[in-house]
C-alpha cells in the first residue's frame, strides 16, 4: 500500500463507502417501487375494466325496461290508436336520458311512431292510408312546439327492417354496432317484442342508442386510469374505445390472457373481463402503457440519484474539512519536528487542536523543545546546527585542514575569583563569554571550548571562511575594545577587570568529531592548536595583549599595523619563529 | 309518333319530379289537423311542407323573401296590403268546389274578394255571468261595481278598439287627439282590470269561481265554458264586438297552382271543415255551421261588427300609449305574463 495523505485515504474511503450504501439503496428502492407502481396499477385497471363493463351494460341495458312497458301498452294492433299516450311516454324518455337518439314503435300494418333527438327533435309517423305509406315528421323546437310539419309519400316499411323481424316475445334484443340511416352516427339499437294472446306479433319497441356518449365515458375512465380503454363484441370486433387510433389492438382481445402484452414494440399493462349485454358476450379490454406505470418509479429514482449525488458531493465536502482538521496540524507537527531537529527552537508550536491525539502530539513537541531549549544551553548548538545541516554530526572522524587558531585568556583569573563573590564572578564570566561568543561569532569564529576563563576558537571549519586570518585579527582587536568598554562599565560595581591576552596562528590541524561514539566533541587537533596557546601565554612575557605568528603576520600585515616583538623557538620546532603584536 | 313518345317520355319523367317537389303552406300554429294533411298526401300523392309562422308580419316578410310559397293564411285586415303589392294571386273561383257553401259576408267581404277563401272566422267580444249582472254595452265594462272584476285581452288593438268604440270614436282612428283620448278612457278602466286572458284555464277558473265577473275574450277559446257553466253569456255588445277572419290564398310566387286548388278543394270539404272545426273550435266559413254555434253572431252582429283595418302611420303613437296603460297595470301588479 503506497503512502497517501489522511484527507486522500479519508475522502477516497467515505466516498466509496457512502457510494456503494447509496447504490444499494437506491436499486432497493427502485424495485419497490416498480413493484409497487405496478402492483397499484394492476389493482386500479383490475377495477377500472370490471366497472367498465358493468358500466357499460348498464348504459345500454338501462332503458330496456322503459322500452318493454311502452311497447307492452300498445295491446291493439295499430300503435296509432294510443298516439298521443306513446308520444308521452317516449318523450319522458327520450329527452331525458341524452344517450338515446330515437325511440320507436311499429305494427304489423306497417304503421311506425318516432321520437327522435336528431338531426332535430322531431316526431316521425309512418301511417298507412289507403295501401299508401305516408310519412309525416312533426318538427318541434326546445319547448315541444311545432315549428313544421312534413309529408311524403314513403316506401319506408319498417316490417322489412331486422329490428322489426328480429324482436322476440318479451325478451329485449340488442343488436351489433352499425351505423344509423338517419344521423350517420354508430350506435346500437334495442328491440323488443309484444305478442298477443294468440303469440301474434303486435308491436315493437325500439331504442336507438349513440355510442358517442359511452366513447366519453370511455375517454374519461382512460384519463382516469391514464389507459385505454377497449370494448369487443362477441366476434371480438372492436365496437368502441376511448382511443381513436384503436388499430394496433383489435387482435389481441381474442388470444391473451397475461398482464402484460407487447403491441408494435412496446410494452403494457393489460387487463380483460367479460359481461353479458343480453345473449351476447362482450368484453372490455384496459391498457396501461408500461412506461407510464414505471414512470414514476423511474422518476423518483432519478430524483434519488440526483439527491444522492448532491449529498455525496456534500461528504466529500465535510470529509476533507475534518480530514484537514488531522492533517494541517500533523503537517505542521512534522515541519516543526523538522525545524527543531536544527535545533532552531524558536518555532510558533500551537497547540489548539481540538482532536485529542493530535493535541497531545502537539503538547509532546512543545515539550521536547523546551527539552531541546534546555540540552541546546550545554553544547555549542549553532555548531551543532551546522554540523546537522552539513550532515557532518553523525560520526567520529576528521580531516585535515588549515585553520586559524585563537586562543583568550583573563589575566590572573585565578586572583580575580579569590577576590570576588561568587554570584560576582558568576555574573561578570556570564558577560564576558557573552562578549566573547558574539564577537567571535561576529567574525565567522567556531568557539571549540571554554576551558576555565580561556576561550579555544578557531576560523575555517565546518565552513570555509574568506580571509580566516585578517578576520581572526580583527577579532582579536574588537575583543580588546569591547572589553575595555566592558570593563569601565563594571568599574562602579566590581573591583576586578577582566584583561585579555590572545594568541593567533594559521597551520594545519586534524578538525572533525572527536571522542568515544557516545560522546563526542567537533574539535581540532595538532601543531597549531598548541603554538597558538603558547603565544597566548607569551603576552606575559612582552606586556601585550595580542600576539600572533609569524605565519599570520605574513597575511596580515598590510591589513593591520603590526609591530615585531621577538623571534622565539617553538617546541618541536627547528627553526625559531618571529612573533608579531598589533599596534 | 315519334314526336308523341318522346312527349309522352318526357311527361312521365317529369310528373315523378313535379309530383316529388312538395306544397309549401305556411299558417298559423294549431290551425289546420295534421291527419287532413297526410290523408291529402296518401289521396293526391302531393307532398306537403307545412310551416308556421306567429303574426301577419312575419308573414309579411316570408312574401317578401326568396323563399318558396305556395298557400298562405293572412287575417284578413291584411289583405289590402298584400294585395296591392302583388303577393297574392286572384283566384278563379271556379276551381274552387261548392262555392255556395260558403257564408257570403265572408267571401264577398270587399278587401278579400277574388283573393281569398274564408278560412276560420271569430269573434272577440264579452263573456259575463249572467247570474250576477247583464252587460249590453261596452260601457257596462267601465261600471262602477266591478273594481277588479273584469278581464281584458293582450291586444292593443282590440282593446283600443273597444275604448274608442264606447266614447263613440272610430277604432280605425290615425288622429293623435283621439288616439289619446281613447288612451284615457282605457285608463279609467284600470280599477276594474283583474288580468287578462292569456292564460284560457285561469279565466275558466276566474269566472267559474265568481272572481271575475266578465271578461274581453274570444269566441273559440270560451266555447267550452259556455258549454259547461250555464250562467256564463258570452255578448255582443249594442256598439259591436270585433269579428276577425283568416283566409286562405294562393301566393302569387306559387310555381303549384294546380296542387294548391287541390288542396284547398281537399281542405274545405264538409267532412275537413267539420274535422277542423271540432279539432280548433273557431266558427267555420259556411253558411249554417252545426258546431261552435254558440257564440254564432246574428246577421245583425256580423254587420255591426267591428272591422279593424292596418294602420301605420299612428302606430307608434298607439304603441306608446298602450306602453304607457301596461306600466299603469304592472305598477298595481297585474303583468300580461301567463
Amino acid at each position: 500500500m503506497k503512502i497517501r495523505s489522511i484527507k486522500f485515504r479519508i475522502s477516497v474511503t467515505f466516498t466509496l463507502m457512502l457510494f456503494l450504501f447509496a447504490m444499494i439503496i437506491i436499486v432497493f428502492n427502485y424495485k419497490n417501487s416498480m413493484d409497487n407502481s405496478y402492483k397499484l396499477a394492476k389493482n386500479i385497471i383490475e377495477q377500472t375494466t370490471k366497472n367498465v363493463g358493468e358500466k357499460t351494460k348498464n348504459y345500454l341495458f338501462k332503458n330496456s325496461v322503459s322500452l318493454a312497458i311502452i311497447t307492452k301498452n300498445n295491446k291493439s294492433n295499430s300503435i296509432l290508436e294510443k298516439k298521443e299516450e306513446n308520444i308521452l311516454n317516449m318523450r319522458e324518455n327520450l329527452l331525458e336520458d341524452p344517450s338515446i337518439s330515437a325511440i320507436y314503435l311499429a305494427d304489423n300494418f306497417g304503421n311506425l311512431l318516432q321520437l327522435r333527438r336528431e338531426p332535430t327533435i322531431a316526431i316521425r309517423e309512418i301511417k298507412s292510408i289507403h295501401n299508401k305509406r305516408v310519412n309525416f315528421l312533426d318538427v318541434k323546437d326546445n319547448n315541444f312546439n311545432t315549428l313544421e310539419f312534413s309529408t311524403m309519400i314513403t316506401h319506408y316499411d319498417p316490417r322489412e327492417k331486422f329490428w322489426f323481424q328480429k324482436a322476440e316475445k318479451n325478451i329485449v334484443h340488442i343488436s351489433k354496432p352499425y351505423l344509423f340511416e338517419s344521423t350517420g352516427k354508430e350506435g346500437i339499437t334495442l328491440y323488443f317484442g309484444n305478442y298477443d294472446d294468440f303469440e301474434k306479433k303486435i308491436a315493437v319497441g325500439a331504442i336507438d342508442i349513440t355510442l358517442a356518449t359511452l366513447v366519453e365515458f370511455l375517454n374519461e375512465q382512460g384519463k382516469y386510469i391514464n389507459g385505454e380503454i377497449y370494448i369487443f363484441d362477441s366476434n371480438h370486433d372492436l365496437i368502441i374505445s376511448s382511443n381513436a387510433n384503436a388499430t394496433e389492438i383489435t387482435k389481441i382481445a381474442q388470444n391473451t390472457t397475461s398482464d402484460i402484452i407487447t403491441i408494435n414494440g412496446k410494452k403494457y399493462l393489460y387487463e380483460k373481463a367479460d359481461f353479458n349485454v343480453g345473449n351476447e358476450k362482450w368484453s372490455v379490454v384496459t391498457t396501461i402503457d408500461e412506461k407510464i406505470i414505471l414512470g414514476e418509479a423511474e422518476k423518483t429514482l432519478y430524483i434519488t440519484v440526483i439527491v444522492s449525488f448532491i449529498v455525496l458531493i456534500l461528504f466529500i465536502f465535510i470529509t476533507i474539512k475534518i480530514s484537514d482538521m488531522i492533517t494541517k496540524p500533523i503537517v505542521k507537527l512534522s515541519k516543526d519536528i523538522d525545524t527543531l531537529k536544527s535545533l532552531k527552537t524558536d518555532v510558533n508550536l500551537d497547540n489548539n487542536s481540538k482532536i485529542l491525539e493530535i493535541y497531545n502530539a502537539q503538547n509532546s513537541l512543545i515539550s521536547l523543545r523546551s527539552g531541546i531549549d534546555s540540552f541546546k544551553k550545554y553544547m555549542p548548538s549553532d555548531l551543532v546546527k551546522i554540523l546537522i545541516d552539513k550532515k557532518q554530526e553523525a560520526v567520529i572522524g576528521g580531516v585535515e585542514k588549515e585553520l586559524v587558531v585563537m586562543f583568550t585568556d583573563i589575566k590572573s583569573f585565578t586572583t580575580i575569583s579569590e577576590q570576588l563573590s561568587p554570584q560576582m564572578l558568576t555574573h561578570q564570566l556570564s558577560e564576558y563569554f557573552d562578549l566573547m561568543e558574539r564577537i567571535i561569532s561576529k567574525y565567522e569564529g567556531t568557539i571549540d571550548k571554554y576551558i576555565g576563563d580561556a576561550v579555544m576558537s578557531f576560523w575555517g571549519a565546518p565552513t570555509d571562511v574568506n580571509n580566516p586570518a585578517e578576520k581572526a585579527v580583527q577579532c582579536a582587536i574588537e575583543i580588546q575594545q569591547e572589553l575595555k568598554k566592558l570593563n569601565d562599565d563594571w568599574e562602579d560595581s566590581t573591583v576586578a577587570r577582566f584583561d585579555t591576552r590572545v594568541g593567533v596562528h594559521i597551520g594545519k590541524t586534524l578538525v572533525g568529531n572527536i571522542g568515544s561514539k557516545k560522546r563526542m566533541n567537533y574539535t581540532i587537533i595538532g601543531d597549531t592548536v598548541n603554538v597558538a596557546s603558547r603565544l597566548e601565554g607569551i603576552n606575559k612575557n612582552y606586556g601585550t595583549s595580542i600576539i600572533i605568528s609569524e605565519d599570520v603576520y605574513n597575511i596580515v600585515n598590510q591589513k593591520f599595523s603590526c609591530k615585531y616583538v621577538d623571534e622565539i623557538e617553538l617546541k618541536g620546532k627547528t627553526k625559531a619563529t618571529k612573533i608579531y603584536t598589533i599596534k | 309518333m315519334k314526336k308523341i313518345l318522346i312527349s309522352l317520355l318526357t311527361v312521365i319523367t317529369f310528373v315523378p319530379l313535379l309530383l316529388g317537389k312538395p306544397l309549401v303552406i305556411y299558417n298559423w300554429s294549431d290551425y289546420i289537423d295534421e291527419e287532413i294533411l297526410k290523408e291529402f298526401t296518401a289521396q293526391a300523392g302531393i307532398s306537403i311542407n307545412y310551416k308556421i309562422y306567429e303574426n301577419n308580419d312575419e308573414l309579411y316578410k316570408i312574401l317578401k323573401s326568396n323563399l318558396e310559397c305556395d298557400i298562405v293564411f293572412p287575417s284578413r285586415y291584411y289583405v289590402k296590403l298584400l294585395k296591392q303589392e302583388g303577393h297574392l294571386k286572384k283566384l278563379d273561383l271556379n276551381k274552387i268546389r261548392d262555392l255556395h257553401k260558403f257564408d257570403p259576408f265572408l267571401l264577398n267581404n270587399p278587401s278579400t274578394k277574388n283573393y281569398g277563401i274564408p278560412y276560420f272566422w271569430g269573434s272577440t267580444s264579452i263573456i259575463y255571468n249572467s247570474s250576477i249582472l247583464k252587460i249590453e254595452s261596452i260601457k257596462d265594462l267601465w261600471r262602477e261595481d266591478l273594481k277588479k272584476r273584469v278581464v281584458i285581452t293582450n291586444d292593443m288593438r282590440d282593446m283600443f278598439a273597444f275604448a274608442l268604440t264606447s266614447i263613440g270614436l272610430d277604432p280605425n282612428s290615425e288622429k293623435e287627439e283621439e288616439i289619446q283620448q281613447g288612451y284615457k278612457k282605457l285608463i279609467e278602466l284600470v280599477p276594474n282590470i283583474a288580468g287578462f286572458n292569456n292564460n284560457i284555464d285561469k279565466l275558466g277558473i276566474w269566472l267559474n269561481n265568481r272572481d271575475v265577473f266578465a271578461a274581453i275574450a274570444y269566441n273559440g277559446d270560451i266555447e267550452e265554458f259556455l258549454k259547461e257553466n250555464k250562467d256564463l253569456q258570452f255578448v255582443y255588445p249594442k256598439e259591436g264586438a270585433v269579428l276577425w277572419t283568416d283566409i286562405s290564398a294562393i301566393c302569387s310566387k306559387s310555381q303549384r297552382e294546380e296542387e294548391a286548388y287541390s288542396f284547398l278543394n281537399f281542405l274545405f270539404s264538409d267532412k275537413n271543415i267539420q274535422q277542423n272545426t271540432k279539432k280548433y273550435g273557431y266558427i267555420p266559413p259556411i253558411k249554417n255551421p252545426k258546431e261552435n254555434t254558440l257564440t254564432y253572431p246574428t246577421q245583425e252582429e256580423k254587420q255591426n261588427a267591428i272591422e279593424l283595418v292596418k294602420i301605420d302611420k299612428s302606430y307608434k303613437t298607439y304603441k306608446m300609449y298602450w306602453e304607457k296603460f301596461l306600466k299603469e297595470l304592472e305598477q298595481r301588479g297585474i303583468t300580461n305574463e301567463d
